[in-house]
């Protein structure tokens, strides 16, 4: 049954992924093709030198992208589900509720992850063709906050979908949102290395949280 | 006989506004119980609390033996519930919508669904959200029956529904309910199609006021009785004989629980000539507009 | 039950989020700033003078360590060696100390800084240990970055830029001679200025598996490498490289234990700096050398402490002091007061971030009781039972303020 719900999010949700995942392979091509063009225009060994010594992002730029995903694939599964309260249709399905939206949130947080580790991996494959493969370990242990915040963007984004009370929206909004600002603390390579692994392990909290909003709209008043 | 939904001293406000108060009723298994009322008066409102998306002021309900709040994945999947306004899963097609449910139901009746939906003549890849309102009834209509639910509970079904579907609709449930172990609560904006269908009414009024019966008592026990006025009757108003009124030019209808000699000497006493005073035969649309009132 | 853990959890993020950016707001409205001391050996009177700030604005003291006060003019005088652009403006240069006669040139090619600040140390920031050896001897007078570029593995591995691949013919060459001057691979600390901006090229200093230092050149496109005879068990944790006109030194060495040593040209002769109570993961280091004196000034937020020392860097004399810009203000007494604790994201002596729960102590009791007070209060008012809903009051005893404000905004539900 819980795989049957997996599949209707992902009948729900797969224009939207797919538009995240072109999104996403965008980038990285236009990455390739700005280090292409940088490496031409400049010296290799300087570039080297502000990559290294100074500690220049090349691939800044995708800073957020996990994050834009993070919302486009949760509000593409939870904003339907709330537009004419179409949620009590899948409140209605034999399963328990709590199950229900735990799973339909794993089914999100799939979505996003299959695109982190997709970005990951072109991040990697990119970064070494142009830089030594310290360089390339060095951009995926940078880049690793950013597709963290991914995930707790998706997360919030379910969380504020779902609630039905609009101060309490805010209220979603604030704390996803200060959660995920923690991610971006730093502005230098690798700054995440030894503390990543706190907020990543408290980030995950945001997974049985969801279930409140659920309940809540089950027990409306109105 | 056990009862498949109970109600009791339910009460239920939208801020200031009463929509439900002290309400019980019961519903019998094997029933097939017809909930009328106007617009706004909490027919939706009812069926939310029932199904447990609503959560009341007061009072209990049981649906199958369980707290309309916790319904049980077993309970829900007895239950073929139609929301208003047939809302389903729009990005799904013909197909991709019955495999989704059908994994959901151990006795899913696949033919049920195609027997319905064929009708149609629409592709099995055509999505639902490409359908007109009353296609998209249609295809819903044949998922609840593919369930195979012991309780259908139908809000409006008839939303949208040609004449044609409607009467094939009706049809299907007639044979649903033909085994005596299956219930059905429905609501209708079409008061006509519920006449051959439902044994049991309930008819709701504007802050909170209940009548429930039997069909067949109602029909027999509520009357119409017409009389022409000659500028008189201008003094006639509600009361506990005369539960409704309609004046339309010299036309005077008079609606009453009770026997038309009780009626005549009612009218005579309030100083109302009654000349050519009888007794219309109604259908129950007729019946459910002189009990509620046209707007 | 679940719906109430879900509700805890998201509590719990609440109280997170708020105990970073909360007292960050509290910093940034209430901090007022007030520059470090700067502190200074005067050749002139042969005492510590200081500039310290003691208010907002430009509300500085002049003083020496007695306690004697200074206009800004003559306190400028008393270190002619720092001022001595202004020395020069008023007429002073040349100056005579102590029989000695300096003149602007004399001045400034006496003159030297090292500094050493915590993040700059190796292990408190993050550096891709891919390096640029520098051909030393290039034949011209500004300085190249080579077309390739070296990282230390179980070899000496050159990779060329262009390509993004190993040279081998370099790497063998290199690897090769390291070998022969009896380095032992792989390295643990590889220490180089990697800049074209200085006077020339020292190359690197590595330290090898076994915690020997090997000097390592590259001049005219061969390796020179040099086994140094630093001690092996000096425990090495840091070498700064400076290289200067004056070639007297050739950088500054941490070892584990918290020590400076000077590496000095004279045979990789190390000279220890005399400094007490120097904690280098909290302080920032300089050391000033001018033609008479050498002055080593190091502080942390709160104390500044400095030694003066002669030619061969015995100590003269020592000062300490807590600076004004260090005391505790009313703001920070509010501080521990208010929050119980909070979260700690950056770190000015680290390269990386950090994410650690810094408690404030005894004084926080009075914010918990205030909070309790007021949540207490609004579970009255909002007639929720004590008994039933005892965890959220347990959550404000421990979380003071945040979990004040968690609890009453992501209400219980009935």
């Amino acid at each position: 049954m819980l795989s049957s719900i997996l599949y209707k999010e992902w009948l729900k949700v797969r224009l939207f992924w797919g538009v995240a995942l072109v999104l996403n392979i965008g980038v990285f091509v236009y990455l390739f093709v700005d280090l292409r063009h940088l490496f031409t225009i400049e010296h290799a060994e300087m570039i080297w030198y502000q990559a290294f010594k100074i500690g220049t992002l090349h691939y800044a730029y995708m800073k957020y992208l996990l994050v834009i995903t993070g919302v486009i694939i949760g509000a593409a599964q939870f904003t339907p589900e709330m537009i004419g309260h179409r949620f009590r249709l899948s409140l209605h399905l034999p399963v328990r509720p709590n199950s229900m939206v735990l799973c339909c949130v794993l089914a999100g947080l799939l979505g996003v992850a299959v695109i982190g580790m997709l970005d990951a991996f072109m991040l990697y494959t990119i970064i070494a063709r142009f830089f030594p493969r310290e360089g390339a370990e060095s951009a995926l242990l940078t880049a690793l906050p950013w597709l963290f915040s991914g995930l707790v963007a998706y997360l919030g984004t379910a969380l504020t979908a779902m609630e039905p009370r609009l101060s309490r929206k805010f209220v979603y909004l604030a704390i996803a949102g200060g959660f995920l600002w923690l991610f971006y603390q730093g502005n230098d390579y690798e700054t995440y290395n030894w503390a990543l692994w706190k907020p990543a392990l408290i980030s995950m909290l945001f997974i049985p949280s969801v279930i409140l909003p659920a309940y809540r709209y089950r027990n409306r008043s109105s | 006989m056990e009862n498949v939904i109970e109600v009791e001293n339910l009460t239920h406000c939208y801020g200031k506004r009463v929509i439900h108060e002290n309400l019980s009723f019961t519903v019998p298994r094997g029933s097939i119980f017809g909930l009328l009322g106007k617009n706004g008066v909490g027919k939706t409102t009812l069926i939310k609390i029932l199904m447990g998306f609503l959560r009341p002021v007061s009072g209990r309900c049981r649906v199958l033996g369980e707290d309309s709040h916790n319904l049980s994945p077993a309970a829900r999947s007895k239950i073929g519930l139609l929301f208003e306004g047939h809302l389903a899963y729009e990005f799904m097609s013909i197909a991709q919508i019955e495999k989704f449910y059908s994994a959901h139901y151990p006795s899913w009746n696949r033919d049920l669904y195609y027997g319905l939906v064929d009708r149609l003549d629409l592709p099995y890849d055509h999505k639902i959200k490409n359908m007109s309102c009353g296609q998209r009834s249609q295809v819903v209509l044949g998922l609840i029956f593919a369930q195979e639910p012991e309780l259908m509970i139908l809000d409006d079904y008839s939303m949208g529904l040609d004449a044609g579907y409607r009467r094939l609709f009706l049809e299907y449930l007639s044979e649903y309910v033909n085994d005596g172990t299956k219930t059905v609560f429905v609501t209708s904006h079409i008061v006509q199609d519920l006449e051959n269908l439902v044994n049991e009414v309930m008819f709701l009024d504007r802050g909170g006021e209940v009548l429930q019966t039997s069909l067949d008592e109602f029909m027999i026990g509520f009357k119409q009785f017409r009389f022409k006025r000659n500028g008189s009757a201008n003094t006639l108003h509600r009361d506990d004989v005369i539960r409704n009124l309609d004046i339309s030019g010299d036309n005077v209808s008079v609606y009453s629980f009770r026997p038309m000699t009780e009626v005549g000497a009612h009218l005579a006493e309030m100083g109302i000539e009654t000349a050519g005073l009888e007794q219309v035969p109604m259908t129950l649309e007729d019946a459910f507009i002189g009990l509620t009132g046209k707007y | 039950m679940v719906p109430r853990l879900a509700r805890y959890a998201l509590i719990v993020l609440a109280i997170v989020v708020m105990s970073v950016y909360m007292p960050f707001l509290y910093h940034k409205v209430s901090e007022k700033k007030v520059g470090k001391t700067q502190l200074f050996f005067s050749p002139v009177i042969k005492k510590f003078v200081f500039r310290e700030m003691v208010g907002e604005g430009h509300n500085f003291v002049t003083q020496d360590e007695s306690g004697n006060d200074y206009d800004r003019m003559t306190f400028e005088t008393l270190i002619p060696f720092v001022y001595y652009k202004n020395m020069e403006l008023w007429g002073k240069l040349p100056m005579t100390i102590d029989g000695r006669t300096f003149d602007k040139q004399t001045i400034k090619e006496n003159r030297q800084v090292f500094e050493l600040k915590p993040r700059m140390i190796a292990d408190r920031s993050p550096r891709i240990q891919v390096f640029p050896l520098l051909e030393s001897k290039p034949g011209v007078t500004r300085l190249r970055f080579p077309e390739d570029a070296f990282r230390m593995t179980d070899r000496m591995e050159f990779i060329n830029v262009d390509t993004n691949t190993v040279d081998q013919g370099l790497t063998d060459k290199f690897t090769n001679a390291m070998k022969q001057a009896g380095f032992v691979f792989p390295a643990r600390l590889t220490a180089g200025r990697v800049s074209i901006l200085k006077p020339f090229d020292e190359g690197f200093f590595v330290v090898d598996a076994n915690g020997c230092t090997y000097h390592v050149k590259r001049v005219r496109g061969e390796p020179v490498v040099v086994k140094t005879p630093i001690p092996s068990d000096l425990g090495i944790r840091n070498i700064k490289m400076m290289e200067n006109k004056k070639k007297e030194i050739y950088g500054m060495l941490l070892t584990n234990k918290g020590d400076i040593h000077l590496i000095t040209y004279d045979g990789y002769g190390l000279i220890k700096l005399p400094l007490m109570d120097y904690n280098p993961d909290t302080m920032d280091l300089k050391l000033l050398i001018n033609p008479l004196y050498r002055t080593a000034v190091y502080s942390d937020d709160h104390t500044i402490h400095a030694v003066a020392m002669d030619s061969r860097y015995r100590p003269i004399s020592r000062y300490q002091r807590v600076m004004f810009s260090g005391r505790t203000t009313m703001a920070d007494t509010v501080f521990k007061a208010l929050f119980p604790f909070w979260i700690k994201t950056t770190d000015k002596t680290s390269g990386y971030s950090r994410f650690d729960v810094i408690w404030n102590g005894r004084l926080a009791l009075i914010g918990i009781a205030l909070s309790l007070f007021f949540g207490i209060t609004v579970m009255y008012a909002r007639k929720f039972s004590i008994r039933k809903y005892w965890p959220d009051l347990a959550i404000i005893m421990f979380t003071g303020i945040y979990g004040l404000i968690s609890v009453s905004i992501i209400e219980p539900e009935r």
